[in-house]
């Protein structure tokens, strides 16, 4: 069976786009209008958080070619920013966001200013170290911190104009408005960025220095830059997070190496070549790890089964680590790859032919199906020979 | 030496296709190489020698017969290939940078189960200027001297069939004599068998006992070396003169 | 002079520790090319298999043996099926996949042995209060004399191995030419389970000597090693053994000295610190590290 051929820009594609677009949109707004439970929302608001940590891991890699391990700290900065505002300054929390956002942008351009003389391995080590430190950090600065008590009762009440109470309930709401649209802005952040001219050319000399200097891409500025806005995105996920905890504590798995492994997992099981990977590897993180933690007491698991996991700790971690190497052998590009692999047997997007006017590209739909810059995964792959099909 | 008939020849290559993929080199070439024989294939570049000796050594996948002294060996592992007794001088001399002259030395002996020691000796004799540099590191040796060790290497595993894959590449003509020289001694003293292929072929083929010509992944012409280099139309297309 | 000579005992044992496992990731480094990510968690889970054989069947050092045994095994097998197929497809996924790995094994701790708190574990050397020799006024405990022996004897032994032995001399030249290797008979794939099986019992090694300075065993115990070690190895230049042994020495000396004489601005949780440090000036400076060898860019 041929895939049928759609041709960019015309009203097939609009309508292709609308469709995606309505999908996305009804997703993220109805559960405004369903009155779902507190901790629903804040369910809800949990995946959010993790879709945009990954998001903002995903642009570091698509641009850098390389793995950082180190989101975990500036999540961690953007969680105690917000945390030491409010409970140490008596901030409205609102007002520590932009200085979360702020200072977190500024902490990764300086951690990017010595990144860009690194290649391979040394970048993630690098990253490694970052996430090593900060809880170490955390606990040292205790005065400041809490240190390992940690800081209690934040507390974000909706403010006046949204008509919200506070109750829980309606906190819960907020939280998630909020969480939705910091995700949203993400989302047109990085897009933006991976469509712009800049940004092509990013991708184009992403391997080859070289090349760069000779086509005038001062790889330097656009890799700092980026390393400061993934920072920024990464410290806005956690000030919403310590919001949704009510509390910050160094211990936390989220601050620590495992946390920014956490991120990496669920960038690529969303898929890396995509802007719609992170979340969907965030809502199937969310879920796996939500099932297999209740595993345990399920009715229908077999009794023995139930005797072997009785009180055995990191099930989900371990199930997910499992995962993640069968991803590289089986899906490299993860959830979205391997859809958008399949989807191209049933529709295809073919560019308009020259003439038919100006190459209008932008609009939505279409950019779900466009890669965003082609990570290590997908160059390296696309480099073997493909045994036939799309 | 047992008389039967496979003996006569050290290597039977019958309807052999290889390639890179999708790509299809070889289309089914035949060719011998007789006991102490010295036999050259001749070939424009992209005619797919390398590919040959590639195919015969076992690195890269291939469909027809290849028999090393009676035994096929169309099925086995290159590794394998090398302890039956043949050695392969790769393009590019695969020589072991890091490593000393005297441990390249030992690499190639390594399908060996006693000790090398009174071969490294004698052939650090035969290429004394690898005796000088014996304990350097190899990637500090000039091309020749590469060259020099990468034979020597390879007659470590005391083969019976040398595939020596453009060993004049690169070399200044001076040292393409000695190199071939150095071979045609060889061949004659330690009843080594040598397949060899060469784009440009002069001193090649004044070693050489016959010759076989390669176009494009077919054998077009084969013979004796010395009738060829006599007959006008093939000296003229691949010698030049 | 005394706090010199504390904090110089104190830091070569810890540096033994960074120096064993810094071995381990150039064994791999030099061996396929790849930065084992899950190393130190490698050493963490043959540890934990230690505590356990020990606790049940075997006397300490009985149960060490077998762990190396099982983190040789560990190490071919990860090589063989799972580094090298992905490695085909593409280096991020080794990488990924490795830190899969390091997340995988690190769970896998508690989940196997259903353990929750550190669990004790038998020392390896004499470890009452009075286990010690004085020496210039300072304290140098038996066990952190143990472990700096311990480093020396694996590494001697690893030079004899790599050096006058045939498998050494493979596996030095599949790290030189792995396409020329199999040229010369030896089956290169063997060879790299072999690396990474290596690779892992030195590990292994490292993780009882963690766990018997420790007292006890505990799945976070190698994270903060791993980095140091790591640190340790780039310092060392990532081919090079001796460089890796010297640098991890080094590396702990220094971690001890600069903790011990600045106490309010770096003290013990800051240590690692130290090694953040180093990376970035090594790479800033010298990328090919102190005794690596150096690599010409040619554009």
């Amino acid at each position: 069976m041929k895939p049928i051929r759609i041709e960019q820009g015309s009203r097939a594609h609009w309508l292709l786009r609308l469709i995606g677009f309505g999908t996305i949109a009804y997703l993220a707004l109805s559960p405004f209008f369903r009155n779902l439970k507190a901790n629903e929302y804040g369910q809800l608001t949990d995946i959010l958080i993790l879709a945009l940590a990954a998001m903002s891991l995903n642009l570091l890699v698509g641009y850098t070619g390389q793995i950082s391990i180190g989101q975990s700290a500036f999540f961690g900065l953007g969680a105690y920013t917000t945390a030491i505002l409010m409970h140490n300054y008596g901030w409205e929390t609102q007002w520590t966001f932009p200085v979360a956002v702020v200072l977190c942008f500024v902490v990764g351009v300086l951690v990017g200013i010595p990144a860009l003389r690194l290649t391979g391995i040394y970048l993630s080590l690098v990253t490694l170290a970052l996430a090593q430190l900060f809880p170490a950090l955390v606990r040292k600065f205790d005065a400041l911190t809490g240190g390992s008590r940690g800081i209690q009762n934040l507390r974000y009440d909706p403010p006046s104009w949204t008509g919200l109470s506070h109750s829980t309930l309606d906190r819960s709401i907020w939280l998630y408005a909020v969480a939705l649209s910091f995700t949203v802005i993400g989302y047109l952040v990085v897009r933006n960025l991976v469509k712009s001219r800049v940004g092509r050319s990013m991708v184009a000399v992403r391997d080859n220095t070289t090349a760069a200097a000779v086509m005038g891409v001062n790889v330097a500025v656009v890799k700092t830059v980026t390393f400061g806005i993934s920072a920024a995105l990464a410290g806005l996920a956690g000030s919403v997070f310590v919001l949704r905890q009510t509390q910050a504590n160094p211990d936390n798995i989220y601050y620590t190496i495992l946390g920014a492994i956490i991120f990496l997992v669920i960038m690529v099981i969303g898929g890396t070549a995509s802007l719609l990977g992170p979340i969907v590897g965030a809502v199937v993180y969310y879920r796996v790890d939500d099932f297999t933690r209740s595993l345990p007491n399920k009715d229908w698991l077999p009794g023995a089964a139930k005797d072997f996991l009785r009180d055995r700790p990191n099930l989900a971690t371990v199930v997910f680590s499992a995962l993640l190497i069968l991803l590289m052998f089986v899906a490299p590009f993860g959830i979205v790859g391997l859809a958008k692999r399949i989807g191209r047997r049933f529709v295809v997007l073919v560019p308009r032919p020259p003439g038919g006017g100006g190459g209008q590209r932008g609009g939505f739909a279409s950019e779900e199906f466009e890669a965003i810059p082609a990570t290590p995964l997908e160059t390296s792959a696309s480099a073997l020979p493909t045994q036939g099909g799309p | 030496m047992d008389g039967s008939a496979d003996t006569a020849d050290v290597l039977a290559v019958e309807g052999l296709y290889a390639g890179y993929g999708p790509v299809e080199v070889l289309h089914g070439i035949d060719l011998t190489v007789g006991v102490r024989e010295i036999v050259v294939v001749l070939g424009a570049n992209g005619a797919g020698k390398t590919t040959t000796m590639r195919a015969v050594s076992g690195m890269i996948p291939r469909k027809g017969v290849v028999r090393f002294a009676g035994r096929d060996i169309s099925n086995v592992s290159p590794d394998a290939i090398v302890r039956a007794g043949v050695a392969h001088v790769p393009q590019g001399r695969g020589t072991f940078m890091d490593l000393s002259v005297e441990d390249n030395l030992r690499v190639g002996a390594y399908v060996r189960n006693d000790d090398p020691s009174d071969d490294i000796s004698r052939w650090l004799d035969v290429f004394p200027r690898l005796k000088d540099r014996r304990a350097q590191k190899a990637g500090s040796l000039s091309g020749g001297e590469q060259q020099m060790l990468a034979i020597a290497r390879a007659l470590m595993s005391r083969p019976r069939l040398l595939l020596c894959d453009e060993p004049s590449l690169g070399l200044a003509p001076v040292l393409v004599q000695e190199m071939f020289r150095t071979l045609a001694e060889l061949n004659r003293d330690t009843n080594t068998a040598v397949l060899l292929v060469e784009q440009n072929a002069n001193l090649a083929m004044a070693i050489a006992h016959r010759a076989y010509l390669l176009e494009t992944g077919a054998i077009v012409a084969s013979g004796d070396a010395k009738e060829m280099l006599d007959d006008d139309a093939i000296r003229k297309a691949y010698l030049g003169y | 002079m005394k706090d010199f000579l504390q904090y110089l005992f104190d830091g070569l044992s810890s540096g033994a520790i960074y120096a064993l496992i810094a071995v381990s990731l150039v064994i791999v480094y030099r061996g396929t090319g790849h930065l084992n990510f899950a190393q130190g968690e490698m050493a963490m889970i043959s540890a934990f298999m230690a505590w356990w054989l020990s606790s049940n069947w075997m006397p300490i050092w009985a149960a060490v043996v077998v762990s190396m045994i099982f983190a040789f095994a560990l190490g071919a097998i990860t090589e063989g099926l799972i580094i090298r197929p992905i490695g085909q497809r593409s280096q991020f996924a080794v990488a990924v996949a490795a830190i899969g790995l390091l997340l995988g094994l690190n769970a896998l701790a508690p989940f196997a042995w259903k353990v929750t708190v550190p669990q004790a574990f038998e020392s390896l050397f004499p470890k009452k209060d009075s286990d010690f020799a004085r020496i210039g006024g300072a304290t140098w405990r038996y066990e952190y004399i143990g472990v700096l022996i311990t480093l020396l004897v694996v590494a001697t032994l690893l030079f004899l191995l790599f050096q006058k032995t045939k498998l050494g001399l493979a596996m030095r030249a599949v790290a030189s030419n792995p396409d020329s290797a199999p040229l010369a008979g030896i089956n290169k794939g063997r060879v790299l389970m072999v690396s990474w099986g290596l690779a892992a019992t030195v590990g292994a090694v490292g993780g009882a000597m963690v766990a018997s300075l420790r007292g006890n065993v505990d799945p976070s115990m190698m994270l903060a090693i791993f980095f140091s070690a790591t640190a340790a190895a780039m310092l060392g230049g990532f081919d090079s053994l001796i460089g890796a042994v010297v640098a991890g020495l080094a590396l702990g000396v220094i971690e001890n000295m600069v903790a011990g004489y600045q106490p309010d601005i770096i003290g013990q949780e800051l240590k690692g610190s130290v090694s953040l440090i180093v990376i970035l000036v090594v790479l800033l400076f010298r990328p090919s590290g102190l005794f690596g060898t150096r690599r010409v860019e040619r554009v």
